[in-house]
């Protein structure tokens, strides 16, 4: 399917779950190297950096050995795609994780399929970044809004909106079809998780914030209660 | 402590006992010097006794002159003279001539009958003489042969001299007395002899000089008979000795006075001879008073004695305090001891027997001790009285009471303030520290602070830091429980990871049907241990989504209108309706999302029990500065004992399900409200069935 052999770095201190994921992942092609703890880890990625790095957030004996590790991997490389898939789903920590700059967040309630899901859409969005920009990309222009779906960018008022994976799609799904509402589990296949409607909240919530620092006036996601959200073009 | 006021009551009491007997001791002392001195100078007087044995009259003292106007009773002289009504005899004298009974006896023999009375000062003696109802038969001088009534009087003086008096009234009026001593016969000036209500009266006036030692009567009335004799004595001498009342016996009496002392020189017969009333003690003023005019009522006055008026100047005196002697006598009036009574009654001593013996009395207020000597006078027994108040007793005692009492008060008063106090300061820290931990501990019984101990090293700091260490360890537990179904989730989660992941990886690798059958169930089973875990964590989870919430201002009636409308889509089996009270402005601030949670939550709960064929009923009311918002459904009622812990963590009512229930989302429900400071509550609807949520949100947040 993929072949470049693109290689995953596995940091998981849980051996079956991290043999679990390994299997899946080659199964599909992907290289994959295990690492059970972040001394490991730092010692291999300091001869060669991965394609990708899926990071459990504690680590052993470090309860946040993830967060220092993805705040070492983000100085080392600034595109290095980044995803956390831990059994903590606390939003502090979900917060923490993508202020730290990890692309994804995944909780271990997610199935194989998702994870697989959200693996590919990454390294789709990294080639995409990679190739030159070219006429036919699929761009989604809504007023201010504009979404390119190869490269999975977007832009406000013509200034980029630094959007996770999760967000992006969000995002795309609701300005796909303006006005119309999407209920919670539409944005969930949408955005290939499942969360629970607090999570979506959640992220409906950041996403707001992200456009209000571009625009103090954003408001094209409205609340439709108990509905879902909708995108409003004014 | 209250044992004090006892044992010093005891204390008095003994006192007062040995002083009453020390008292006893002294007056009886008194008494003997007293007795001889009285004795010596009674015989010194050299008098002539008439021996009395047979029967005497008595004449009271009466300090005042007469008048002789024939009237007694009220208002008249003879008012305030306590004198003994005496008896004549119109046949045989048989006996006492002063015993009633006897006299009642010949009143039945005699329509006709007569008495009389005597009263007697330094220089008269008054007679006064009362007939039963009688035809007067005057002395006419022109017919001095025709029978008239008439009364001769005998007398004797101390020298032994008689004399002979008689009267013949002419008429109702004044009267004349002829003496008929000796040959020579004087007239005198004699009373008056009225004739009144068909009877006589007779009050005269005899010199005392000349009939100190006996007198005798003999009334001559022809009523229904010729010369009927109303006689003293039936024989020709028929007179009898008389006893009165002397002004120089009562003084000798005085020279013995002391406070609260009565003296009675009493004869062989009990007559009483002289009286002394002592000055009454100052500050007993009030007391001896009401005493004195207890026994005027009584006995109809015998205390016009020579000392008794004189005590009365002292009404400035400082009065006792009526406490005090009301505490004395209720303490040491023995109610053993016999009741006083007046011991004089018309000129006599009531009850001889009791001169036997010294003996206390008991009289209000205050006891009284009597004590008497016999005296020999020219070979015939006179009696000398004393009656002594305790006054004297009680006024040591009384001053050692009132003494003892003020200490002891004062004592009390301190400890009952001392203790007071401290009580009062226990009451408060124990109130203080109810108020710390009532303040500590919210409504649904979560610590929200521990408050501190008091550093006090008694019983009550013990127990404030028992009570601080208490609801220590209770919050750390309670935050455990709380965090128990977190960590136990996080710690499920890992496990459950593993073997997701494993079946997974089962299901991507080729297994034939039978295999992949089993599969299947292995994931739906972990499927649903996720949902649980998940479930798990979730009111954890909202407690740390507070911090991040969005209040905002919508206008609630719209929101809900959009809620109910989207519920009507996602659960199409069932009916919603939603009901607005009126047009009033719905407008409120709060966290839409955390609502549309709780709303979530209330009507997934309706939805599960409500029946399909009736609505699930919104309504929205606005009532002062709150929103009312109630979910109604016509599932069945709450078994009525666990409706307030419907809210709490893991409460279930429901039946076994399929899904997994905790019984949280009631509890999510009520944390939003609390969040929101609102109140929501449950109830069932008055009927067979229906229940009823209710949410009350303020709306100036």
């Amino acid at each position: 399917m993929i072949k470049q052999q693109l290689h995953i770095a596995l940091v998981e201190d849980e051996i079956n779950i991290a043999e679990n994921y390994r299997d899946a992942l080659e199964r599909i092609g992907y290289r994959v190297s295990l690492f059970h703890n972040r001394q490991d880890a730092l010692a291999a990625f300091d001869t060669a950096l991965p394609d990708m790095a899926i990071i459990d957030v504690g680590l052993q004996d470090e309860y946040e050995g993830g967060f220092d590790l993805c705040r070492t991997l983000r100085q080392l490389s600034e595109t290095l795609p980044i995803i956390f898939l831990t059994a903590r789903n606390s939003e502090l920590d979900e917060i923490s994780a993508l202020r730290l700059g990890a692309d994804d967040y995944l909780t271990k309630d997610v199935s194989i399929h998702q994870v697989l899901a959200r693996v590919a859409a990454l390294f789709r969005r990294i080639q995409a970044l990679k190739k030159p920009p070219s006429a036919d990309e699929q761009i989604l222009n809504r007023g201010a809004l504009k979404i390119n779906i190869e490269r999975i960018e977007t832009e406000w008022q013509a200034q980029p909106v630094m959007l996770t994976l999760t967000e992006f799609w969000i995002v795309h799904t609701l300005a796909k079809h303006p006005g119309q509402v999407k209920n919670r589990d539409q944005l969930m296949d949408a955005a290939h998780v499942v969360l629970d409607n607090n999570t979506i909240t959640t992220h409906i919530k950041r996403i707001r914030k992200k456009f209000s620092d571009i625009d103090g006036d954003f408001n094209a996601i409205k609340t439709a209660y108990g509905m879902g959200y909708r995108w409003v073009i004014e | 402590m209250l044992l004090l006021p006892w044992a010093g009551c005891q204390s008095v009491s003994i006192l007062e006992t040995s002083l009453r007997q020390s008292h006893s001791q002294l007056l009886d002392a008194k008494m003997a010097a007293a007795a001889q001195q009285v004795e010596q100078q009674l015989n010194k007087s050299q008098q002539i006794l008439f021996n009395v044995n047979q029967g005497n009259y008595y004449a009271p003292l009466t300090d005042s002159k007469m008048l002789l106007d024939g009237f007694d009773g009220e208002e008249s002289d003879w008012e305030n003279i306590d004198s003994p009504w005496f008896q004549l005899n119109s046949e045989g004298y048989n006996g006492n001539t002063n015993n009633v009974e006897t006299a009642r006896t010949s009143a039945q023999n005699t329509p006709t009958t007569v008495q009389f009375k005597l009263a007697a000062n330094a220089q008269l003696l008054y007679v006064f003489i009362q007939t039963s109802a009688l035809t007067p038969h005057y002395f006419n001088p022109t017919q001095p042969q025709r029978a008239a009534d008439q009364l001769n009087i005998r007398s004797v003086n101390n020298t032994g001299l008689i004399s002979h008096w008689q009267i013949n009234p002419q008429g109702s009026g004044r009267v004349e007395m002829h003496n008929t001593n000796q040959a020579m016969t004087t007239s005198r000036d004699a009373g008056t002899w009225l004739w009144r209500d068909g009877h006589y009266i007779i009050e005269i006036a005899i010199p005392i000089s000349l009939a100190s030692h006996a007198i005798g009567f003999d009334l001559i009335l022809n009523d229904q008979l010729i010369n009927q004799h109303f006689k003293s004595k039936s024989s020709s001498v028929y007179e009898r000795s008389l006893v009165r009342e002397q002004v120089t016996l009562s003084s000798q009496l005085a020279s013995f006075q002391q406070p609260g002392l009565s003296l009675y020189l009493l004869n062989s017969q009990y007559w009483l001879l002289g009286q002394h009333h002592s000055d009454q003690i100052p500050h007993q003023l009030s007391v001896a008073d009401d005493s004195d005019s207890d026994s005027d009522s009584d006995s109809n006055g015998n205390g016009n004695g020579n000392g008794n008026g004189n005590g009365n100047g002292n009404g400035n005196a400082i009065k006792p305090s009526w406490l005090s002697n009301a505490i004395y006598n209720k303490l040491f009036t023995s109610n053993s001891l016999p009741y006083w009574q007046a011991p004089i009654s018309l000129g006599r001593w009531i009850t001889p027997q009791q001169l036997e013996q010294s003996t206390w009395y008991q009289d209000s207020p205050i006891n009284k001790q009597l004590h008497s000597k016999t005296i020999m006078v020219h070979g015939q027994p006179f009696h000398l009285v004393a009656v002594q108040d305790s006054r004297q007793s009680l006024l040591s005692a009384s001053a050692a009471l009132n003494q003892l009492l003020s200490l002891l008060f004062t004592i009390i008063a301190v400890i009952v303030t001392g203790l007071f106090t401290f009580a009062s300061s226990l009451s408060w820290r124990i109130v203080k520290m109810k108020q710390n931990y009532r303040a500590a501990i919210d409504n649904d019984g979560k610590i929200m602070a521990v408050p501190d101990a008091s550093k006090m090293p008694d019983e009550l700091g013990d127990l404030s830091r028992v009570m601080q260490q208490l609801t220590a360890n209770q919050g750390r537990y309670t935050d455990y429980l709380a965090s128990l179904a977190d960590k136990l989730s996080h710690e499920l989660k890992t496990p459950v990871a593993v073997i997701r992941t494993s079946l997974e990886n089962l299901e991507l690798s080729n297994l034939d049907p039978q295999a992949s059958k089993y599969l299947t169930r292995a994931m739906q089973g972990t499927n649903r241990l996720s949902q649980t875990l998940n479930a798990l964590s979730e009111a954890n989870k909202l407690e740390q989504s507070f911090e991040y919430a969005q209040w905002q201002v919508v206008p609630f009636e719209d929101m809900l209108a959009e809620l109910t409308e989207a519920y009507r889509q996602i659960y199409t089996s069932h009916q919603f309706q939603f009901d607005l009270d009126d047009s009033r402005d719905y407008t409120i601030n709060l966290a839409p999302e955390l609502i549309v949670q709780l709303l979530d939550k209330l009507i997934s709960n309706a939805v599960d029990f409500a029946p399909v064929n009736q609505p699930i009923r919104l309504a929205l009311s606005k009532e002062h500065d709150r929103l009312r918002l109630t979910i109604t459904n016509q599932g069945p009622h709450f078994s009525s004992d666990n409706i307030p812990q419907l809210f709490d963590s893991m409460v279930s009512n429901r039946q076994q399900s399929d899904t997994p229930h905790l019984g949280l989302g009631l509890h999510i429900a009520k944390l939003i409200s609390d969040f929101h400071h609102g109140q929501i509550s449950a109830r069932n609807l008055p009927g067979e069935k229906g229940v009823i949520f209710e949410l009350l949100l303020p709306v100036g947040l």
